[in-house]
């Protein structure tokens, strides 16, 4: 039956007809997670029991024909979701055993329609990272070349989806997190505008640029998740209150598509940029535009800054949401303190990894006393420079092409003693964080067997028509359909 | 100049023990990152308003109402707790 290709519409299609139930569907995921992720690593927490109390809850609910279309569907979450009795790590061992009292509003919206949890997926560790390799529970390998990495931070959900060992996950993007793995795995993923989707119980990396959204096979499967998560939340005082987004229909046709001017930013397009990346751009707009899209080349500057305003405005964000893991209100703790202070230092010692350390100390120093100026101030106004050069290019344009990433998937250890060059694999995505626009990375090729992806960019709340214009690119392609050979089995 | 002096000031800030070879590796690191930061100093932003948060303008204070909470199931989740208490080393001799 091939289960594993299956789309959310069609495995609700096989609940609903009572081919097979929550349970068996629910088992059946578990099993490929048992069999294929001991090598790729993309999981932290599987809970069975959990998993299947929620498939025989839902089972009940498809019963009674009171279901959703999720309802009984398996989904992973980033290990970032707080999830109420059900370890949550951020794939640090500052959160080794921390089991969070409630659930982030992500989580409990997708279990009161009655999907189910099938665990919580690795990580860079406190989502800070490009390549999952900072977890502290160990690299995540790339399904499609176990030497590559799948990309990070949310690179356990994209190495999961990509197997198929779930049919799709939740991410959170601060700076590429949800695109960048996306594009490096061959899948489709959301970064939604900055506060379409409530951040409350997400733990935090800096919070005005964080965002969760799925990461999932198709524009579709993407849709159907994000309709269901967006919306105002007052727990979280950032959700949008102002805008009702309307939900996504994906009835978008090529007679509109005639309607639409995409803009082809030439900075992106630069010699940095793998040509083989670029040239699987080019053959993709040749297929929008055979679709009837219009394109208009434009100018977006400034984008290089992007990745140092990025890195200061982040790590500032960091150095002051992560001073709550102090030792004593939860997470862990270092042995035989001798004074308060001492509580402290050594947790935070023991407790934090390196890049995470890193990040903690560019903050503080970026807002201390003597340095605030020249390093956070700055870098706010570059992001007010770069938010406004996209304002400008939607004046002219509906929706603008980038590429997510300089180059394909890179090999495990590649970049990890070159920071920089590290950093610099998010300067296509971090514009976007910056200026909180929504932006969905679908592929569109393959460079020596490693999937390419692409970024459509569009103005705020127009998630609706980014994942339309996805959708449409979709139905004439079969770049999305593509499975990693070694786990394109039952 | 972000030397190892800069960065046991910072570690302090932080609240991270660091030992000399986390020290040099730190040093290091930072200065390279700076390196690039540094990389943005020919712009001018004399006449440039600094954006805190994207959507700006736009937040949204709920009312100062206690509801459900789980303040109650978040004390279990301390390292250290008595009844209702963090337990933390004695402050005061």
């Amino acid at each position: 039956m091939d289960i594993y290709k299956k789309s959310i519409t069609e495995l609700s299609d096989l609940l609903n007809k009572k081919v097979l139930s929550s349970v068996e569907m629910t088992n059946y995921f578990i099993k490929r997670i048992n069999s294929f992720d001991g090598e790729l690593n993309s999981f932290i927490t599987v809970d069975e029991e959990n998993a299947k109390n929620q498939a025989i809850k839902a089972d009940s609910v498809i019963a009674k024909k009171n279901n959703s279309l999720l309802t009984g569907i398996p989904i992973a979450h980033k290990d970032l979701f707080s999830t109420k009795g059900i370890v949550t790590t951020c794939a640090s061992k500052m959160l080794e055993n921390y089991v969070p009292p409630f659930d982030a509003t992500v989580v409990s919206k997708l279990d009161k329609l009655g999907m189910v949890s099938l665990g919580k997926t690795n990580m860079d560790e406190f989502a800070m990272g490009s390549s999952n390799e900072s977890s502290y529970f160990g690299p995540v390998k790339n399904p499609w070349d176990l030497s590559k990495v799948p990309g990070g931070s949310s690179g356990g959900s994209a190495s999961a989806v990509a197997a198929r060992l779930a049919p799709i996950a939740t991410g959170s993007d601060t700076g590429g997190s949800i695109r960048q793995p996306a594009s490096f795995c061959g899948l489709t993923g959301l970064k939604p505008t900055y506060g379409s989707v409530s951040r409350y119980g997400m733990i935090a990396y800096a919070s005005s640029l964080d965002q969760g959204g799925p990461i999932g096979k198709s524009a579709e499967d993407c849709s159907i998740i994000f309709n269901e998560i967006k919306g105002y939340d007052e727990n979280d005082p950032t959700s949008n209150h102002k805008i009702k987004q309307k939900n996504c229909d994906l009835k978008l046709s090529k007679e509109d598509a005639k309607n639409i001017t995409i803009g082809i930013p030439k900075e992106y397009f630069s010699k940095d940029l793998d040509k083989n990346i670029s040239d699987s751009i080019s053959e993709s707009i040749k297929t929008f535009e055979k679709i009837g899209f219009n394109f208009k080349d434009i100018s977006l500057p400034d984008h290089s800054y992007a990745i140092p305003a990025y890195y200061i405005i982040a790590s500032a964000e960091a150095s002051s949401n992560l001073s709550r893991y102090d030792g004593v209100k939860f997470g862990y703790r270092c042995k035989n303190p001798k004074n308060l202070e001492d509580l402290y230092l050594r947790t935070r010692k023991e407790g934090f990894g390196r890049e995470v350390k890193k990040r903690i100390m560019i903050g503080a120093y970026a807002l201390s006393s003597g340095y605030y100026d020249e390093y956070y101030m700055r870098a706010l106004k570059i992001r007010r420079i770069i938010k406004d050069n996209f304002i400008s290019a939607f004046s002219e344009v509906d929706y603008i092409f980038a590429p997510t990433t300089p180059s394909v998937a890179f090999n495990i250890g590649e970049k990890t003693s070159n920071a920089d060059e590290m950093y610099l694999s998010d300067i296509y995505t971090t514009p976007v964080n910056l200026s909180g626009l929504p932006a969905i990375s679908i592929p569109v090729g393959f460079s020596n067997n490693l999937p390419i992806g692409m970024q459509i960019i569009g103005n705020y709340f127009s998630e609706h028509n980014i994942l339309n214009i996805a959708n449409l690119f979709q139905k004439e392609t079969d770049w999305h359909i593509k499975i990693p050979e070694k786990y394109n089995h039952e | 100049m972000f030397d190892k002096n800069k960065v046991k000031e910072v570690a302090k800030l932080s609240m991270i023990e660091l030992d000399e070879k986390d020290i040099t590796y730190f040093s290091s690191e930072i200065v390279d990152f700076l390196k690039m930061v540094n990389q943005t100093e020919g712009i001018n932003l004399s006449k440039v308003e600094p954006l805190y948060h994207a959507p700006e303008n736009s937040l949204k204070a709920r009312e100062d109402e206690v509801g459900v909470d789980a303040k109650n199931d978040g004390i279990n989740s301390a390292p250290e707790h008595n009844g209702d208490h963090f337990i933390v080393p004695k402050v005061i001799d």
